[in-house]
């Protein structure tokens, strides 16, 4: 079977500073890889990188995405190939209404499948089909994009747009960040919901918390811009009650720096 | 005293002035007369405005005053319900006042049955004594503002009457339409006399747009008197052809208690200066001034707002912002004067530049003048490109550079027209900005 991602040795920086230093990471269809670590790590420039953020520059190793090196791939065509980040900072857009952003998205990624236009009639029943996964209000619909949004329904929307969207491999970043437990299960079911034997995903995520709602197959600890550890779901738990001390440790020992 | 220079002075345009009075037109009763007379000799006392003059920094009127646009005596040929058609907002039953080159068409015109109001052209009350209007013209707006609210005065010729009764609503929103017809120059100084009694309310949406596409001048001045209590929503969209010149002079007085909230949208014109003054005569007012200009090529547009807090408890809100392409030019200037007295003013005002060209300028000043302690004032200015991380979101969700680029344009604009409470007027705008913009229709109809 065929990775739907792998990364080899991959390097990026942000402003002339390192901040991926060699990541390797093979994504199987119908997996769930969790990223963990700490602040600074890199997890959420991984994130970025893999959706294609023009801030950052890959100056080593390879991201080959269903077969294909996407390195020189526009964010825009990784979209419409299934790349979807949920971002962990969605970003406001006065003026444009979440349906016009979403249609305009999703006409795009059919256009990629060889799909016709959705019509507003069609649109508007998808949309409340997938935003009831997530317990959106419907009045959110309408208004801006993220706009007055409180914190929890900018990341129930980001879960609706992948929703929609419906990506091979979907990456959220620090989704979890900012929910009450509530919003957090809520979401977490939408994600459950999404997840099928063709489709991928990869949590970026600082707590277990998120983990104990999606459990993921793998675990990865990503340290100083490298995966350190990977294991199980058990090493989430693991992580949770010996914290990343243990492991920055075993890093920094592994990379001969001694304390 | 040094003579001002000729071009501001105007000395041709007061001659034309002068003929236009003399000149065999309908009869006016004596005050119509006088007050023309006060306008001609204000404006052969200020002529144009000159550069030199603070409010007049950064927009020059020379290609104005160097220019001859004859007073059009008649509606341009042609003007038929079908070229009406595009701009009646799909609401045949507004009550609408057309004026064809600065004159009332009544055929074209729809007023209704009384609705609350005493709606006519001003033409038509300009014969007799109507010691109302005598009463109201030249209040709002003091005809020795400048020379171009003096050039008004001196033209005086139509425009529109309207006097909501007290405690009257105006339920359908009047609709004052002014075509640009002829295709020579030339020039038209309409009038609005609006009086808004104690707890009355009324709508009023004007629209300014060019049948051809030829160089004409308007001058148009609009008198609004807000009574205790009343609502006032006033609207006005300015789509005149990309040669015209476009002078404005918006003058609103509130009365204690009232709602007043306009909107000025400016989609065309090689020139427009827009002057907007509030004078918040009544305790516990509220005031909301949006606006939005959309400029490219060479075109220049102005907005100078003045907002005057002379009473306590006031709230005002102000929002202006513009898209600026090409080697165009936007100039935004917010007064807000706070006068002893006027404690518990709450005042806040923004303007917000999108710059789509490296060639593109934007001049923007903030003035607050603040004589009370106990206000809250904020204002804040931006000059900018599209921001990259809104972008970069858009393409994360599949939409190339180019359409993610017209989205945020279209969304930065589309911001002031989602304020507007009028849906007919919306939509309206939301295919006028589309194509202000060049955008895709494909953006404007998803909206």
């Amino acid at each position: 079977m065929e990775p739907i991602l792998r990364i080899r040795n991959l390097h990026a920086e942000v402003e002339g500073k390192e901040i991926l230093k060699g990541v390797d990471l093979i994504v199987n269809p119908g997996e769930v890889h969790a990223i963990m670590g700490p602040n600074g790590s890199g997890k959420s420039t991984l994130a970025q990188v893999l959706a294609g953020h023009p801030a950052f520059t890959v100056t080593e190793g390879s991201i080959i995405y269903k077969g294909q090196d996407i390195q020189e791939t526009a964010p825009e065509d990784r979209a419409r190939d299934g790349i979807f980040l949920a971002f962990q900072y969605p970003i406001e857009i006065p003026g444009v209404s979440n349906s016009t952003f979403l249609r305009t998205g999703l006409n795009e990624v059919r256009k990629r499948r060889g799909l016709p236009e959705l019509d507003a009639f069609d649109f508007v029943e998808l949309v409340k089909q997938k935003a009831a996964m997530v317990q959106m209000d419907q009045s959110l619909i309408d208004r801006p994009v993220n706009e007055g949004f409180s914190g929890g329904e900018k990341k129930r929307n980001e879960i609706f747009q992948m929703a929609m969207l419906e990506p091979s491999l979907g990456i959220l970043d620090e989704t979890d960040s900012g929910l009450d437990i509530d919003a957090l299960r809520i979401v977490s079911d939408g994600v459950n919901q999404l997840r099928s034997p063709d489709r991928a995903f990869v949590l970026v995520t600082h707590y277990q918390r998120l983990l104990t709602y999606i459990v993921p197959d793998f675990v990865h600890v990503l340290f100083d811009g490298r995966i350190v550890k990977s294991g199980g779901k058990d090493l989430a738990l693991h992580l949770e009650e010996y914290g990343y001390d243990a492991i920055k440790q075993e890093a920094d020992a592994a990379n001969g720096v001694s304390n | 005293m040094s003579a001002p220079a000729r071009e501001t002075h105007g000395t041709a345009w007061a001659e034309d002035a002068a003929a236009f009075q003399t000149g065999a037109g309908r009869r006016v009763a004596p005050w119509i007369a006088d007050f023309r007379k006060l306008g001609l000799d204000g404006f052969r006392e200020l002529g144009f405005p000159a550069p030199k003059q603070e409010d007049w920094r950064f927009t020059n009127i020379a290609p104005i005053a160097g220019a001859r646009f004859p007073f059009a005596a008649s509606p341009g040929p042609g003007v038929s319900s079908a070229s009406l058609a595009p701009f009646l907002f799909d609401s045949p039953d507004w009550t609408r006042l057309v004026f064809a080159d600065g004159h009332f068409v009544s055929s074209l015109s729809s007023i209704g049955e009384w609705d609350g109001a005493d709606i006519q052209s001003l033409a038509d009350i300009m014969p007799s004594g109507h010691p109302v209007a005598e009463r109201h013209i030249g209040q709002c707006v003091p005809t020795g503002t400048n020379g171009f609210t003096a050039l008004n005065a001196a033209c005086l010729n139509d425009g529109v009457y309207i006097n909501v009764g007290e405690g009257e609503t105006v339920k359908k929103p009047v609709l004052l339409v002014y075509l640009a017809v002829r295709d020579e120059p030339f020039a038209a100084h309409p009038r609005n006399l609006i009086i808004v009694g104690d707890h009355a309310q009324l709508t009023v949406v004007e629209l300014f747009v060019s049948l051809t596409g030829g160089a004409h001048f308007t001058n148009a001045l609009t008198e609004i008197s807000a009574g205790r209590r009343s609502v006032v929503d006033y609207y006005r969209i300015q789509q005149e052809s990309p040669l015209a010149y476009h002078v404005s002079s918006v003058g609103v007085r509130q009365e204690e208690l009232s709602s007043f909230s306009s909107a000025s949208i400016n989609l065309g014109g090689a020139l427009t200066r827009n002057n907007l003054s509030v004078e918040l005569a009544g305790e516990a007012c509220t005031t909301v001034m949006n606006g939005l200009s959309i400029v490219d090529g060479d075109r220049h547009v102005d907005n100078q707002t003045a907002l005057d807090h002379a009473s306590p408890r006031c709230e005002s809100e102000e929002l202006y912002k513009a898209i600026v392409d090409d080697r165009a030019r936007s100039v935004f200037n917010g007064k807000i004067y706070v006068r002893p007295g006027a404690q518990k003013t709450d005042a806040k005002q923004t303007n917000r530049n999108l710059l789509l060209s490296k060639n593109a300028t934007v001049d923007t000043k903030p003035q607050l003048e603040i004589f009370a302690d106990d206000v809250k004032c904020t204002h804040g200015a931006t000059v900018g490109q599209l921001d990259e991380n809104q972008l970069f979101y858009l393409r994360s969700r599949a939409m190339d550079e180019q359409t993610a680029s017209q989205l945020l344009t279209y969304g930065f604009a589309n911001d002031i027209i989602e304020r507007i409470s009028l849906e007919p007027v919306r939509a309206y705008l939301h295919r006028a900005q589309s194509s202000a913009l060049h955008t895709a229709a494909a953006i404007g109809d998803l909206q």
